[in-house]
């Protein structure tokens, strides 16, 4: 299928002159600027056209997220479900596997901390050094047994990954609401469709008294970090390429892509997992209906406008925390609807796909 | 409730519950079969929906006019997003999965600003002049299915109609097979003349139309009004009916069926507290359609160029 990075490869040549210059200038920062100032300005003009005031809407998000200490933390709590899901994605998309999953696996992950600390926390003793540790591994196996049912479908039965991971993840939102709404962990008091909060030796301490940071930001900005390596410094990572940026080539060099595909595939379902667990226990003590506001389909925009590089997902993730913590200030002060964040998203994947897009480059070189 | 009333109402719950989610799926077997995947439908749809309750909203003044109005609304409104998902799938050749989130985040976010703005959050929502049911003379009169099958609202019986059409027109004309060479191998009916992309542009317009009336449905005849997110998820389940039913219009009826199944006993069973929860009937479908796909229950083979971008000067 179409390749990002292979693409970016053939916008070389439109910025040759520059690039002979300043490569990795016009990789790195140029375009993902363009991108997200067009992505901006496209957002501010539909903002305009229904009425209301794009700067005054931008200032009150940029203030909010930014303009306090409590404002950068809450960014950076925010940030973290999008860091870890796109790192999902990023993996999965840099082995050429189209995994739309990572909400199931977000929620997969989630469900197994919540069985973990409402159900098995207080049988065992009461200290967060064994009960966190073990909640976290449990929702890595979760989620690395959710991601290889697409794989092993697709490895042995040929079946389009797109298409089984969208259905596993309906068939995980019904799950957790069959396990919250009438089900085993529905809590207590059978009042709502929610669970019973976790144990408090389950969930993750809060590191200051002002806002809600945690240490689970550190665990995944230091996941990208190892994962940066892994892809680009080591034989596995090597593997993940080849077969992402050609499968029959990586399977004629010696690398089984059946096999790679198994791999990767779990990693990228226990890293969307993990996520979820510690957003779970770190914000949300309990597991709702309205758990996700979707960050498996974010991550998606998330991994491409990072160009599927882990350390560069950090910067993404960042950003799309920003704009999600923004946009309550922009639904506060000004009035639009906070969804405006989906639609900006979705400028930005557009955008991407516009400045990725083979055809311009090759049409305007031709000239 | 005796027992006849309550199969009466399943069976019609079920055909009602199952129409939105067939005039998407029918638009998503075209696009399909001729290799495009649109996974743009739920955003699709969502915008119809907005666009079916505004155009029946200002249309008022008309009231015997202004569903059918809605719906005009909501099938253009749908052209033009499937316009913008072709303009960038097929012009530029961008990634079919990526496009079509961008179109359903697009969606989402642009319907609740859009509403928001034009009837506020407060209050219960703007209600529209809707399709109403009505009584098939002499056929709803039959004992125990008439009332099931022929006391519908006007657009489930032109929904049904157009299962036999698609079929036709998609396995018995020449434009069909044109269509469906597109999908399994475009160099090879490029050779002969067609314009590949021009038929999957025509394909995919057809496939946003159906999917905006299909979403136009639920804000005009399911219920009269719009709420931001009220898909819910149906466009997803149109991609999954269509992958169950085979990419086969008549098979895809049968699958919308099952869904519309699993929505009506979703909606009475958690109503009757029975021992199992509804949420089973919910999961079922998606778990089929994987089994489907897997080969556990008759193999299905999808489009051979499914996804895959066509260029026609390699």
């Amino acid at each position: 299928m179409y390749n990002l990075p292979a693409s970016y490869q053939k916008g070389k040549l439109y910025y040759k002159k520059i690039l002979e210059k300043y490569p990795r200038l016009v990789q790195w920062v140029v375009v993902p600027m363009f991108i997200l100032s067009g992505a901006f300005i496209t957002n501010g003009l539909i903002i305009l056209l229904c009425g209301y005031n794009p700067i005054q809407a931008y200032s009150a998000a940029l203030n909010v997220s930014f303009g306090s200490i409590t404002g950068i933390g809450e960014t950076l709590v925010k940030s973290t479900p999008f860091l870890m899901t796109g790192l999902s994605v990023a993996i999965a998309f840099r082995c050429g596997i189209w995994n739309i999953g990572a909400e199931g696996q977000f929620l997969m992950g989630a469900l197994s901390a919540t069985w973990f600390g409402t159900k098995i926390a207080t049988l065992l003793p009461n200290t967060s050094w064994i009960a966190i540790p073990l909640c976290l591994t449990l929702a890595v196996l979760a989620g690395g047994i959710w991601g290889v049912i697409p794989a092993i479908l697709k490895v042995t039965r040929g079946v389009n990954e797109v298409i089984s991971t969208i259905m596993l993840n309906y068939i995980a939102i019904h799950f957790v609401s069959l396990m919250i709404d009438g089900g085993p962990l529905q809590e207590a008091s059978k009042t709502g469709p929610q669970s019973d909060p976790i144990a408090h030796w389950v969930s993750l301490p809060r590191l200051f008294d002002s806002h809600r940071v945690h240490p689970g930001i550190g665990i995944a900005v230091v996941l990208a970090i190892i994962l940066t390596f892994v892809l680009f410094r080591t034989t596995f990572g090597y593997q993940i390429r080849a077969v992402g940026e050609g499968a029959a080539a990586a399977e004629a060099a010696g690398f089984s892509v059946a096999h790679n595909t198994i791999r990767v595939f779990c990693l990228s379902g226990a890293l969307a997992a993990l996520g979820g667990a510690i957003e779970l226990m770190a914000l949300t003590p309990r597991l709702s209906d309205s758990f996700s506001p979707g960050y498996g389909y974010t991550a998606i925009a998330v991994a491409l406008l990072a160009k599927l590089h882990p350390l560069l997902t950090i910067a993404t993730a960042l950003l799309f925390g920003a704009l999600s913590k923004g946009s309550f200030a922009m639904e506060a002060e000004v009035g639009i609807s906070k969804q405006v964040t989906w639609m900006m998203q979705a400028i930005i994947l557009l955008f991407v796909i516009g400045l990725g897009s083979v055809q311009i480059f090759q049409k305007r070189t031709s000239k | 409730m005796n027992f006849i009333e309550l199969f009466e109402d399943i069976l019609a719950a079920t055909i009602r519950g199952a129409t939105p989610l067939l005039i998407a799926a029918l638009g998503e077997v075209v696009s399909q079969r001729a290799g495009v995947i649109n996974i743009g439908i739920e955003g699709m749809m969502l915008i119809g929906a907005l666009f079916g309750m505004l155009g029946s909203f200002y249309a008022s003044g008309l009231p015997f006019y202004a569903p059918w109005i809605g719906l005009l609304f909501a099938g253009v409104s749908g052209l033009v997003t499937a316009a913008l998902f072709a303009y960038f799938a097929i012009k530029l050749r961008g990634d079919q999965v990526v496009i079509g989130t961008a179109i359903t985040l697009l969606a989402l976010g642009l319907t609740e600003v859009v509403y928001r703005r034009l009837f506020g959050e407060t209050g219960s929502p703007q209600s529209v002049v809707n399709f109403k049911e009505f009584d098939v003379p002499v056929l709803s009169q039959i004992p125990l299915l008439g009332k099931a099958f022929f006391s519908h609202n006007i657009i489930v019986f032109i929904a049904i109609l157009l299962v036999p059409c698609v079929y036709l027109f998609l396995f018995h004309t020449q434009q069909g097979l044109r269509i469906r060479a597109c999908g399994e191998h475009p160099k090879a009916i490029s050779t002969v003349g067609s314009n590949v992309s021009l038929l999957r542009t025509m394909c995919l317009l057809f496939a946003g139309t159906m999917a905006g009336i299909g979403g136009g449905y639920l804000s005009l005849a399911d219920v009269p009004y719009f709420i931001p997110e009220m898909t819910a998820g149906r466009g997803f389940i149109a991609l999954a009916i269509v992958i169950f039913g085979k990419w086969h219009p008549m098979k895809v009826f049968g699958a919308a069926l099952l869904f519309g199944f699993g929505f009506a006993l979703d909606n009475r069973f958690q109503a009757s507290g029975l021992g199992i929860q509804y949420q089973w009937f919910l999961m079922l479908p998606f778990v089929l359609g994987l089994a489907v796909l897997a080969g556990f229950v008759g193999r299905a083979e999808a489009p051979l160029a499914l996804g895959k971008p066509y260029n026609p000067s390699e």
